[in-house]
């Protein structure tokens, strides 16, 4: 009796033990998952966070009046037009990988791509 | 028994999950970081520490007010006071005088490499403005004569330069920056931070975790790419490249913004990146800019005259030469080898 009472402990606690690793194992694949998001920054300041996985355009009013065009498709970002005077933003392109952003001095705005796996290893900065 | 282990190593397993999450979770004390645009880059500030706002307002204010100082558009800065009133003596801020004081120290070091009186060339060639033009022969010979750091001349708090010449701290004023930065935050106890004023870096410490930083260098062909990083703790990381800042011409020829102070033209002398590595700040950046200038050839002569410089060079044709002393701490990415000057 008692050696089955020890049995049925040690089995609660292998399920307990078995369903927190599958719960950590889910929570850990979500978590990569929700990454790729895209934070636009203005003068240091957040205005809007853009989910990478939905094809969609959005405007952004960046410093000195200028307006920018940001287009998101098929998990990349890019500017498809500044009223900058260097266009140096639209230059840029496409990006699609964490950490990478792409910086309209002129406009004082900043869109980088936000995530768990950066694409830079364990690079802290870039000279 | 047997049952017992297996639930061992059932928690094993769980224990192992768990702190196979990201790195950044392992950190002992709390990241904290700001960001801001100022002198025509953007600032990206992350310090590690317990109550590090009112530090990082502190960082932020002491940009804000060098960036006043050093702009030369600025109708209110000390620079822009200074080139509009050529032949007088401008009584000018401390910080003003002091960069002024190691821009010229170094340019009489590297012989005229660097010269901070290169301002009307660059403005001549529509660097400051955007609208570039290619200047002809004429105006970039008569913009030349006015090209002459000797004739700066600091009295005190003064600064005079000559008629028609104009000045611009451009060159070393973000270098100047990191190290007052640097200052600030030693002073109010931060042992970790990482300091990127628009690619020019500096390091404080160690990463959190006790690793050194890993400061990558940029491909200058693919600056998405890198071609090497550097382990560094308590370094300056600087790099004066010809893709920071250019235009092309019709037929696709670059000019890039880094004058060479003896032709009144973009520099071309075989470098199209030099990496500086370093204690200050303000020596790197202004080195980086100075060795560029000088091409392969000398730069490669000045840095063996001068051991204690440690430097990366990228030649036109992709040739990455080194210093010694950076041996062991660079590890090359993407096939790149390099060779040691």
């Amino acid at each position: 009796m008692k050696k089955n009472k020890k049995k049925y402990i040690f089995y609660i606690c292998l399920i307990a033990v078995i369903i927190v690793c599958v719960i950590c194992i889910i929570i850990q694949s979500i978590s990569g998952q929700v990454g790729k998001q895209a934070v636009v920054k203005v003068d240091g300041e957040t205005v809007c966070i853009i989910d990478l996985n939905k094809n969609q355009t959005v405007y952004i009013n960046g410093s000195n009046n200028i307006k920018l065009e940001i287009i998101c498709e098929n998990n990349s970002i890019y500017v498809n037009h500044s009223d900058c005077p260097d266009k140096i933003c639209e230059q840029k392109g496409k990006i699609s990988s964490t950490n990478q952003n792409i910086i309209c001095l002129p406009a004082k705005t900043v869109i980088e791509i936000i995530g768990n796996e950066s694409s830079r290893g364990d690079i802290d900065a870039a000279a | 028994m047997k049952q017992i282990k297996f639930f061992l190593l059932c928690i094993l397993c769980l224990f192992i999950l768990c702190s196979c999450e990201d790195d950044n979770n392992t950190i002992f004390s709390t990241e904290n970081s700001i960001d801001l645009f100022a002198m025509d880059t953007y600032m990206r500030i992350k310090v590690y520490g317990e109550d590090t706002d009112n530090v990082l307002n502190s960082v932020k204010s002491e940009i804000i007010t060098l960036d006043n100082l050093f702009n030369v558009n600025n109708a209110e800065s000390d620079i822009y006071n200074i080139n509009s009133h050529c032949g007088d003596k401008i009584k000018v801020n401390v910080d003003t005088i002091n960069l002024i004081n190691k821009s010229i120290e170094i340019s009489k070091e590297t012989n005229g490499a660097l010269d901070i009186s290169i301002y009307p060339i660059v403005k001549e060639w529509g660097f400051t403005t955007g609208e570039y033009k290619i200047p002809d022969d004429n105006t970039i010979n008569q913009l030349l004569q006015y090209v002459d750091f000797n004739k700066i001349k600091v009295e005190g708090d003064r600064v005079c330069i000559p008629k028609n010449s104009a000045i611009d701290l451009g060159s070393v004023a973000k270098g100047y920056t990191g190290d007052k930065i640097s200052s600030i935050l030693k002073e109010n106890g931060i042992k970790s931070a990482l300091i990127d004023l628009g690619g020019n870096i500096q390091t404080i410490g160690v990463k959190p975790n006790g690793d050194l930083w890993s400061v990558a260098v940029k491909n200058p062909t693919d600056t998405e790419n890198y071609i090497c990083i550097l382990k560094v703790s308590d370094k300056a990381v600087i790099t004066s490249g010809n893709y920071e800042r250019y235009f092309t011409d019709e037929n696709g020829k670059r000019y890039c913004h880094i004058m060479d102070t003896s032709t009144g033209r973009p520099a071309e002398n075989g470098l199209i990146s030099v990496t500086v590595i370093g204690d200050s700040g303000v020596e790197c950046d202004a080195l980086s800019t100075s060795l560029y200038v000088m091409g392969t050839e000398k730069a490669v002569e000045y840095c063996n005259a001068h051991k204690d410089i440690d430097a990366i060079f990228v030649t036109e044709d992709m040739k990455i030469m080194i210093t010694e002393n950076i041996k062991n701490s660079i590890q090359m990415l993407n096939g790149y080898i390099y060779e040691v000057i």
